[in-house]
Parts: C-alpha cells; structure tokens; sequence
C-alpha cells in the first residue's frame, strides 16, 4: 500500500529506506510547510510592527493570521491570548520568570517532566525561595492523583501553580490533566499544561482542559524549528510583565516611562522567526485536514494505539526487551535491551537507516525514579507505518542477537 | 559502522578484562564523557617506570568498555611513558572506527583515562 502521508515530505521521496522513529524529538516537514518558507521569503519579506508600506503591512497581516490559526487550533477565544515564542523551552521560561511567585508558594509538578518544565522552576526555588514540590508516579510511570490529593490537602493555599506534561516523552502516556486542573481552579491555583508531546497526538482544546497557560513547539507537530507558542488566558497576560523588553513590544517609550504594546505583542520583543510563525500556522492548517480526513482526532489515536500495539506486541517476543514503564503509550515507546546499553542499541539501528532516540531523553529524573540507565525510544509521526514497524523490529533482534 | 560492533569487541564488553578495582594503585585515571554519562577509572601499579599491574572499572557503551578491555593487556610490562604514547590512530584502526564517527568520544575515552593518570 502507498503511505500517501509520507508522499507529502519531501525527506521521504529522497530517502524511500529512511525509517524514522523519532518524531518525539522532532517530526519531518510536509512540503506545504517547506514552501510556505520558501514562499514567505520570495514573495512577502518584511519585519512585522514596522512598516507603512505594504509589504510590510502583508507581513503584519500574515504574523497576525498565524496567531489566529493557532488560536483557531487549541480554541483559545482569541490571537491575543497567543505568543509566540522560540519553543516550549522559552514558553516555560517566560512564564518562570514573569509569574508573581514569591518566597514560601509552592509549585506542584511531577518527576516525569522534561527537563525543560523542570529546571526553569528549580531555577527561581533558588533564586526566590519558593518551593518545588513532586507528585509521585505510579510503577507504570502514571500519575499518582492520591499523592497529588495529600498534598493539596497539606499544603492547601500554599500552592500556587501547578505545571504537567500533557504526554511524558518517554512512556507516551496521555496525563489526565483536566482531573488535576479542575482540582487546583478549586482552591485558585494557577495551572500550566506542557502539551509540547501532545500537540502532535491528540486534539488540544485549552477551554476544554480549563489550564490558565500551555505551550508547545512548532517543530513537534510538523512546523518549521524556531517558534514556539505560549497560549494563556487574556487576563492572566494583561497582568503578566514582560519577559524580554526591546522593539516590537512597546507603544510609547519616553526615558522616564514606558507603555508595554497590546496583548500578544507585549511579550514579542524584537524581530520575531517571522517566516517560521507563517509556517507553523501553514502545518496546523495541513495537518488539520489531515487528521479529518483519516476520520478525526479519536480515529487518529484510534490507529496510532493500534500501531504502538503491535509494535509491542513483536517487541514482547523478542529474548531480553524491557519496555519502560506502563499505561496507554500514544505513539511513544521506551525500551532497553538486556546487557546492552541504549547508545549501541541506537548507533546499530543507525546501520538499518532506523532512527531512534538513546539516552535520557531530557528526563533524567524521570529515569533515575524508574531505576534505569536510559533508554532507547521509538515516537511515531502521522507518517509512520507498518512497514517501518517491521524494519524497527528485524533491526532490534539484530542487536539482541549481537548481545545475546 | 557495521564493523564497529565486532564479535570481539562484544565480547570485550560483556567480559571485559582486569576488570576490577585495585586496592592501592600507584596511578589512577578517571576520564567520564558527560554527554552520556560513560566513565572509565584506569588503576596502575608500576615498578620504576614499568606497569607491573594494571585494571579497570566503569559504566559506559560497548566501545566504552570493549576498547579499553581490548587494549588493557598491552599495557603489562610498559615503561608508563609509552603507555601515554598511545595514540587516536592506533585506537581508531583497533577497533574499526572512522575518525569521524558519532562515537569517537567513546573509544577515545581510553586514551583520556590513560593521559588522567596520576
Ligand atoms: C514534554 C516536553 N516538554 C518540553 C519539551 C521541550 O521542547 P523544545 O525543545 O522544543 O523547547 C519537549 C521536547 O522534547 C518535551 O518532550
């Protein structure tokens, strides 16, 4: 059968035996994507916020659109509850620095959390003495909510934001974030969802999950490398502070005051990845008719669940495979060979063209709580299929025969 | 690529040679690639300048650790000067590795413990 997904990317038609397995890192570029760049630069160059001609005044209404099609995609009320930034990482760190969080307020996240949701926050418990706090995980590397529940229950109105991934990196498992949201609104804790995994495999609905912020990455969910969003709510962002201060994000500077610019602007300092903003809209775009046209997001996961299954399933009948962790992996799995360290396992499915990932895979917590050395892991994209599956599991019993 | 992981070379890994650690060496080498978290502790004992014992510990790949039980032997009956001579080259051709391999650090790793010596 014709993958007519993988037809769409350029990477595929140039290398029929590439099997990529690592979209987790980051996913491949569909040819929409790569000329929407190519596009921008040829036909519609210019800074954003500037100009009074207009090719410039086209680049200002394509900047704005792209917000408004990423407002469209997670159904935020609107562009101006959008910011773009450089990545999660920057989202995260923006929101690190600019949140009124003060000595003694307790920040809950868990150990399964990518270092990027991790270290901006142990960064200010240093630097403003607040205090970061862990929910505990299950064996199967799920979410423990009772653990969660005690201490809401000791530390009560101490706790003032609560940070989740939306989907470990690592396990694949789909957090249910909405149960812990809707707890933490109860008792007015602000709340922020790391959908920077998600955002590729299930429908993002921000009103739905009821969070006061999420972010994620472009580059995760078909979007050019360089742009990241920071969604939050209006009001929240009326009152958050600027995190970087320079052009772009003013109205009227005088040297004895300033007046930050207009919601999302007020947080885009200086000249933005303008080209790689117009792009990512141009991926949510195609891949929003991508995912209607297999059926929707619920058939969509439906399909990939059944791939991760099989590819267990072969995984479980080969001698000494450790799959880590549990629970319903969604196009995620992590796994070590017996005896074999997760840097050759990688480096000899590199001979089979199969790229994976090895290492900790920035959540060295996460494997340090689970006992392990690392670990080699397989993330599937809209393109993947089962042929890849296969090539992934001869390149596999290859290695374990080498080590065996 | 392919040649890297040699039956030898797994076999150098999974049982590795002197691979212990010595109580009182008069040297020891502590080399650890950060970047992945493979470390290798070197343990001497010389006799005027000659190796006269030698061992190893560490964690680490199969290059890691297959390079340096590959090369440990070699190093009995060494004056230590020429144990530090050892060079890139001589450990590229051992274990077939392109000089421009993803995984140079780890079989270079060795060499670094050696040069830690002291
Ligand atoms: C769960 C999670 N959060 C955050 C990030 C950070 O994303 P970026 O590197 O694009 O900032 C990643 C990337 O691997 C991730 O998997």
């Amino acid at each position: 059968m014709v993958n007519s997904i993988k037809q769409q990317f350029p990477i595929f038609q140039k290398n029929p035996d590439l099997v990529y397995l690592d979209s987790a890192s980051t996913t491949q570029k569909p040819e929409v994507v790569i000329d929407s760049i190519i596009n921008h630069y040829a036909n519609s160059n210019a800074n954003v916020h500037r100009g009074l001609y207009n090719l410039a005044y086209s680049a200002d209404r394509a900047w704005q659109e792209a917000h408004e099609t990423v407002a469209k995609y997670i159904n935020a009320k609107s562009y101006k509850e959008i910011v773009f930034t450089r990545n999660s990482t920057e989202s995260l760190n923006l929101l690190a620095n600019s949140l009124a969080l003060k000595e003694g307020d307790i920040i809950l996240t868990t150990k399964l959390e990518h270092h990027s949701n991790l270290l901006p926050w142990l960064a200010i418990q240093e630097k403003r003495g607040v205090k970061v706090e862990f929910i505990d995980l299950l064996d199967s590397g799920e979410m423990d909510y009772d653990s969660f529940m005690d201490m809401v229950k000791k530390e009560g109105r101490n706790i003032k934001l609560l940070t989740l991934s939306h989907m470990s990196n690592v396990l694949g498992i789909l957090n249910p974030v909405e149960k812990y949201i809707k707890v933490a609104k109860q008792i007015g804790v602000l709340t922020i969802v790391d959908a920077a995994q998600s955002i590729a495999h299930t429908s993002i609905d921000v009103q739905k999950l009821g969070c006061d912020f999420l972010v994620f990455s472009s580059h995760k969910v078909y979007g050019p490398s360089g742009v990241g969003v920071l969604y939050g709510r209006e009001v929240l962002l009326n009152d958050l502070p600027p995190f970087l201060k320079g052009g772009e994000m003013v109205k009227n500077v005088k040297l004895s005051s300033v007046e930050w610019n207009e919601l999302p602007w007020k947080f885009e300092a200086g000249t933005p990845a303008i080209e790689a903003g117009v792009a990512m809209a141009a991926a949510l775009n195609w891949l929003d008719q991508e995912i209607k046209s297999v059926g929707g997001w619920e058939q969509y996961s439906r399909n990939e669940e059944a791939l991760t299954k099989k590819a267990l399933d072969m995984l479980s009948k080969v001698e000494g495979i450790e799959i880590v962790g549990g629970g319903d992996k969604h196009g995620v799995i992590s796994l070590n060979i017996k005896g074999t360290h997760p840097h050759d396992i990688a480096s000899i499915l590199s001979d089979s063209s199969v790229c994976v990932r090895a290492g900790y895979h920035c959540a060295q917590p996460l494997h340090e709580a689970l006992g392990l050395p690392g670990s080699v892991r397989l993330s599937l994209g809209i393109y993947n299929d089962e042929g890849d599956i296969k090539k992934f599991i001869q390149a596999v019993e290859k290695v374990a025969k080498l080590f065996r | 690529m392919s040649n890297l992981y040699s039956k030898e070379l797994i076999e150098h890994y999974k049982n590795p040679k002197r691979f212990s650690k010595m109580e009182n060496p008069d040297l020891t080498g502590v080399a650890v690639n950060s970047l992945c978290g493979d470390e290798l502790t070197l343990y001497v004992k010389n006799d005027n300048g000659t190796v006269v014992d030698v061992s190893f510990q560490g964690s680490g790949c199969a290059i890691c650790l297959g390079t340096m039980s590959m090369f440990i032997d070699s190093f009995i009956d060494k004056n230590i000067r020429d144990l530090f001579k050892l060079s890139e080259n001589e450990v590229l051709e051992r274990i077939s590795m392109d000089s421009d391999s993803p995984r140079k650090r780890c079989a270079t790793l060795t060499l670094e413990a050696i040069q830690k010596l002291k």
